[in-house]
């Protein structure tokens, strides 16, 4: 190893302090119901979210994710007759890429959270996609997932209706004055 | 004694994490990992309009009641309109080209490391394993050294950010491993059959996999042990290149049942972070002559690993 300068050894020391932190911060972020996290959180929590660096890493984990769902829509024009329905996101994957789909899957698990997001983010593209309409009603639909044993004894399949799950989640009028 | 033992400890810190050689190891990652964000961000460009922009999904009014946003910051959230995207996105696909041929290596991490946040957080909530992951690598390849040098500042940033990105993935790794141990599907080894039989991300339609209760049991006892346990054994060397190569069938494998073929392709990048240096040293020149072979290098490039 080269003889180390002052300057570099400065740096070194430096660099040692920032590993550290960094090091506590990435270790602790994934992690957010750990006491330590919680008191570490003022100091590292700024670094975290600036970076972006405060993620569960929790693929699959500890469920292994939500069922398939979707996202229902009834379009009504302005006197109240239905003018079109659909589902978002599409099944089957109509894509070629598959990352298209995946993301789209994504923002419907993330919508279906909470839904007012599904009012804030998906009713004005839909009043923008479909200027006809005058109110669209929204409807959670999932697939809860077979066990094993009933698909072998021939009592469900995959993707079946049997136990689907449909749930109201509201009524939404188109706002004209902003779109 | 206690003088002595710290001493050593002093020394193997330094030695780990500033005098590691892994100029190699990081240009190899570096060109996979760019070539791989490229066909990512050329796939998102098609649907830019909907992600991205006030007549999508995601307006930008709705952003910050979606998620707490602070800290975060994005350029979109200053420069919205339409073209400004687009602008953004053609250089992000630019400056992954040049990470990719190591033109301004440095520099076009730092342009990618904050347009992928930009991206990220103009859109949250279609963000997902893949993105999140590449946050931490776009941030170390910023301080990345390319160049057989000793001793000097560029090569102490170097080590460290080869380091980063190597406990990053360990990281990753440790905690998808004990995040399942949490979950009692896969504590009782019937998890996977929870993935396989969700119609709307698997590949197939994999009814058939639920006659054989042990290869689910094998499968996700597999997956959540050697998870768990990367982060220790991916140290031993005799026993370092049998493990990728089982990260290597498993993200394979995931690849080929669930709709996620970029997740696996990241992770089995990241593992170049992992080899030998002379294997390493292969595989880059081997990518020298394939680039040479079409005369697309371009002359200027940093040429210490092509």
């Amino acid at each position: 190893m080269p003889k180390s300068s002052v300057g570099l050894k400065v740096i070194r020391s430096f660099l040692t302090l920032f590993i550290g932190f960094h090091l506590f911060a990435i270790v602790l972020a994934p992690h957010p119901q750990s006491y330590l996290t919680g008191r570490a959180l003022p100091v590292i929590g700024p670094y975290i979210k600036f970076f972006e660096f405060a993620t569960s890493w929790g693929f699959f984990a500890p469920d292994p994710g939500p069922p398939p769902i979707f996202m229902e829509y009834e379009l009504f024009g302005k006197t109240g007759t239905e003018i079109g329905r659909g589902r978002w996101p599409d099944y089957p994957d109509p894509y070629f890429f598959e990352d298209r789909q995946m993301r789209r899957i994504q923002y419907a698990r993330f919508l279906l959270q909470q839904y007012s997001r599904v009012e804030k983010g998906f009713v004005p593209y839909l009043c923008k996609l479909n200027p006809a309409a005058a109110s669209i009603r929204l409807w959670r639909v999932s697939y809860p997932i077979p066990s094993a044993e009933d698909v072998v004894q021939g009592k469900r399949e995959i993707g079946d209706q049997k136990t689907l799950e449909r749930e109201a989640i509201s009524r939404v009028f188109c706002d004209r004055t902003t779109t | 004694m206690i003088f002595k033992k710290a001493t050593e400890l002093h020394n193997a810190w330094n030695r780990f994490w500033f005098e590691s050689d892994g100029a190699a190891q990081m240009a190899l990652f570096r060109k996979f990992f760019a070539l791989l964000w490229f066909v990512i961000y050329l796939v998102k460009a098609i649907d830019v309009k909907l992600w991205y922009t006030d007549a999508g999904l995601m307006p930008l009014s709705a952003v910050h009641d979606f998620i707490d946003m602070e800290y975060r910051y994005s350029l979109f959230f200053w420069f919205g309109s339409e073209w400004v995207i687009w602008a953004f996105q053609g250089l992000f696909l630019l400056a992954l080209l040049s990470l990719a041929f190591g033109v301004l290596p440095r520099v076009s991490a730092l342009i990618c490391f904050v347009l992928h946040l930009s991206f990220m957080r103009r859109n949250m909530s279609i963000a997902y394993g893949v993105d999140l992951i590449s946050v931490f690598f776009f941030f170390s390849l910023c301080f990345a050294n390319y160049q057989k040098s000793k001793g000097n500042v560029r090569s102490l940033l170097g080590s460290v950010a080869y380091r980063l990105c190597q406990i990053q993935v360990c990281v990753i790794y440790f905690y998808s491993g004990a995040e399942k141990i949490r979950g009692p599907l896969w504590w009782r080894g019937e998890a996977l059959w929870s993935v396989f039989a969700n119609f709307q991300i698997a590949r197939f339609k994999l009814d058939w996999i639920a006659h054989f209760p042990l290869l689910i049991f094998f499968l996700t006892v597999f997956t959540v042990l050697w998870e768990t346990f990367f982060p220790a054994l991916i140290w031993v060397k005799p026993i370092k290149y049998p493990v990728l190569m089982m990260g290597v069938l498993l993200h394979i494998g995931i690849a080929l049942s669930i709709i996620l073929p970029f997740f696996g392709l990241l992770m089995i990048v990241s593992y170049s972070l992992f080899l030998d240096k002379a294997d390493a040293e292969k595989w880059n020149k081997a990518l020298g002559k394939c680039v040479k072979l079409f005369k697309v290098y371009p002359p200027d490039a940093d040429q210490s690993y092509v």
